[in-house]
């Protein structure tokens, strides 16, 4: 026989009721007390309670010492509880605990016996609610922290293609008439060095707008398979000049005539925001290694990520290596993020647009780094197969065809760039007509024949992409090759047109102009 | 510590200094979203250096840094569903301090990396008590005190707490505050 007092009994059911043998309560534990203060001493018990469960029977005698006998469910709302029935003098102790539904009044911890699992239960339900809550919450901050990068994205791509496409503007009519200067007699040998030196850098100049359009994912420049090393050897002064005068920058090449399928000038714009970032973690000076190889795509360790392509069984890496400060874990880890940057002076933008240029090739990027050891970049392409090197047959410009007298219309808004290629163009036998604005050009369509439509894009008023429409619905094998530094959306476009890029190599329209008149039988008799 | 940590230091900070004072600290300290997520468990050093980093910002040192944060944690909490498990703690500052171990064994269950310190109420008079506070973590004790500071907030209490150190305890082990309250009066 167990003796409790009337202390230990509420400490252990607190929500406990004690009836005497007519069924009236006579004592109440504290949390009901507390709960339910419409619970008077002297109700009947079944006034105020119903069993929930159990045996359908209103004697208590029956189920005294059952355990689990009693589940009591309250009437007009009140709490559920169960428990054991106990006999005691003069009548029942109903030993009962709350048992928590959820859509009852407030309990807390007072509510409950110690070791009670409802409490521990219903605590874990808060938690997680709360911590459901949290997710929610973060999901939200995430979904709107993505679209403000998203927007600012769209904003810098659009701005980037804005200036690139005003820049290679000014750019093609200081190419041309560099040109136009290097074809003129120059006897001063000092001038013509100063002209070459003009007509360089605009192509130097011409490479950072590249990286702007791959920024703003304006692709100006086509995929073609090209061999690494040669290409990489080319731009030796540039990576050079992008290493400054302290840095000693070492080539280890060793792909040999190994071929990708990549935008060669994104490459060397990504080597080039490699070495910059090399250059900076090395301000004192040092050696920064650049090297190719091919790999097996079996060796590559950590394995090609997803995105890589699946097919390729060798990769060609390019990489870069520095001696600079090295970067710790929580720099390296977000390292890729767009517009993070620990430099002061940092955009955050150059390591984005080499992943984004090396995934869109089909390959990756890694990063590894010691702190106060260096850091090693590593672009990964995957090599074209022999059979897959073939020139891309619309930038062919080998064309056997001997020179004729080729009606070209040429539309451009841009009046020094305009007189600047005409100019060159007549000079290689082409008969030019040009115009100002794509109404000037209707007009010469209307009144005349012409062998090759050459028109810019964005043009004040009518663009060169409805002029070009129109023209071909009136002439249906007219040529047309576009000239812009702002590629324009391809579904805009008709499958046979060319594009050009500026600022204009004036050789390569030429060449271009032949090609296209050859292909669509344009070309006229001697 | 988890990340609901982190979400409250950067709601006290944008609270007091504002947005920028917040972006300040998260390019100091190289924090970003991915540690805001509040059921994830975080190693303490990032906690540590987002603290520090408040305090500095806020021009105070870690230790009223932390007993402030400790205040507006309560606060915060009150906000969100997390006020429900304080509801469901108690209803008055010494239920609330007995069932402190309690809460923290569902918070572990629910999130098993986490580690929580383990209270004990000693020695409860009219107005004032003791409690124990063992922790596997160090020099937390302003936290903690800034804590119960705002607790006696949350129940309309004026109070102090006062850290003593080893009285009636050898070990060195646990911290012990006296906490000493009576019931705010409200004018007529």
């Amino acid at each position: 026989m167990v003796c409790l007092s009337q202390q230990q009994i509420d400490i252990l059911f607190p929500a406990h009721i004690a009836v005497n043998r007519a069924l009236e309560i006579t004592a109440l534990g504290p949390s009901l007390r507390r709960r339910a203060p419409w619970l008077q001493h002297g109700d009947l018990l079944f006034d105020r309670f119903r069993m929930a469960t159990g045996p359908a029977t209103r004697d208590l005698a029956e189920l005294t010492d059952t355990a689990g006998a009693v589940v009591l469910a309250g009437l007009d709302g009140g709490p559920m509880l169960a428990g054991t029935v106990l006999q005691q003098p003069g009548g029942f102790l109903l030993t009962l605990n709350h048992m928590p539904t959820g859509n009852e009044f407030e309990l807390d911890c007072s509510d409950f016996a110690p070791g009670d699992m409802h409490l521990s239960n219903l605590m874990l339900i808060r938690v997680q609610n709360a911590l459901i809550e949290e997710s929610r919450d973060v999901a939200a901050e995430l979904a709107a922290e993505r679209q403000r990068v998203v927007d600012v994205i769209d904003r810098v791509g659009r701005m980037s293609g804005y200036l690139a496409h005003d820049l290679n503007n000014f750019l093609s009519v200081i190419s041309l008439n560099a040109k136009r200067l290097l074809r003129t007699e120059m006897r001063d040998d000092r001038q013509r060095h100063c002209v070459n030196v003009i007509a360089e850098t605009v192509e130097r100049c011409s490479d950072f707008t590249q990286g702007m359009m791959t920024l703003a994912n304006q692709r100006s420049d086509s995929r073609l398979p090209f061999a690494i090393d040669a290409a990489i050897e080319d731009a030796t002064a540039l990576f050079r000049s992008a290493c400054g005068v302290r840095i000693t920058l070492q080539l280890t090449l060793q792909t040999g005539n190994a071929t990708v399928n990549a935008a060669a000038n994104g490459l060397i714009n990504s080597i080039i925001n490699l070495l910059i970032n090399a250059r900076q973690a090395m301000p004192s000076g040092g050696t920064i290694t650049l090297s190719t190889q091919v790999v097996s795509a079996g060796t590559i360790s950590p394995p090609r990520p997803q995105s890589a392509s699946e097919f390729a069984s060798e990769f060609v890496v390019v990489t870069i290596a520095d001696e600079g400060s090295g970067m710790p874990p929580e720099v390296l880890n977000r390292a890729f993020d767009l517009f993070y940057s620990t430099k002061p002076e940092g955009t955050g933008v150059g390591l984005a647009s080499v992943r984004d240029y090396a995934e869109q090739m089909d390959g990756w990027v890694s990063l590894t780094s010691t702190p106060g050891v260096g850091t090693i970049a590593r672009i990964y392409l995957p090599v074209v197969a022999q059979q897959q090197r073939v020139k891309h047959p619309r930038m062919s410009v080998t064309v056997d065809v001997p020179p004729q007298q080729l009606r070209v219309l040429v539309v451009d808004d841009e009046e020094h760039a305009l007189e600047a290629l005409s100019e060159f163009l007549e000079d290689e036998n082409l008969a030019v007509t040009t115009a100002r604005s794509a109404n000037e050009a209707r007009e010469h369509l209307m009144n005349g024949v012409f062998d090759v439509l050459v028109t810019d894009v964005i043009m004040q008023g009518e663009d060169g992409i409805d002029l070009s429409h129109w023209a071909t619905s009136r002439q249906h094998d007219l040529p047309v090759i576009l000239m812009s530094g702002f590629v324009p959306d391809a579904a805009k476009l008709q499958a046979e047109w060319l594009f050009v890029r500026k600022p204009i190599d004036p050789d390569l329209l030429c060449q271009m102009i032949r090609s296209a008149a050859s292909e669509g039988g344009q070309e006229t008799g001697p | 510590m988890y990340g609901m940590i982190h979400r409250a230091i950067r709601d006290m900070v944008k609270t007091r200094a504002g947005a920028a004072a917040w972006q300040d600290i998260e390019a100091q300290t190289a924090a970003g979203p991915a540690e805001m997520i509040g059921v994830l468990v975080y190693d303490d050093a990032i906690t540590m250096k987002l603290l520090s980093a408040a305090a500095q910002r806020l021009n105070l040192s870690l230790s009223d840094l932390l007993e402030q944060f400790g205040r507006h944690w309560i606060e915060y909490t009150e906000q969100k569903q997390f006020g429900r498990i304080l509801d469901l703690a108690g209803s008055d500052l010494v239920a609330v301090l007995q069932n402190l171990d309690r809460l923290h064994a569902a918070v572990l269950a629910a999130m098993p990396n986490a580690r929580a310190p383990s209270f004990t109420v000693t020695q409860v008079q009219e107005n004032t008590l003791i409690l124990q506070y063992r922790s596997q973590r160090q020099g937390l004790e302003p936290l903690i005190k800034g804590l119960l500071l705002g607790l006696l907030n949350r129940f309309q209490l004026y109070g102090e707490v006062q850290q003593i150190q080893g009285e009636d305890n050898d070990s060195g082990d646990v911290v012990q505050f006296r906490i000493s309250h009576r019931q705010r009066e409200f004018a007529q």
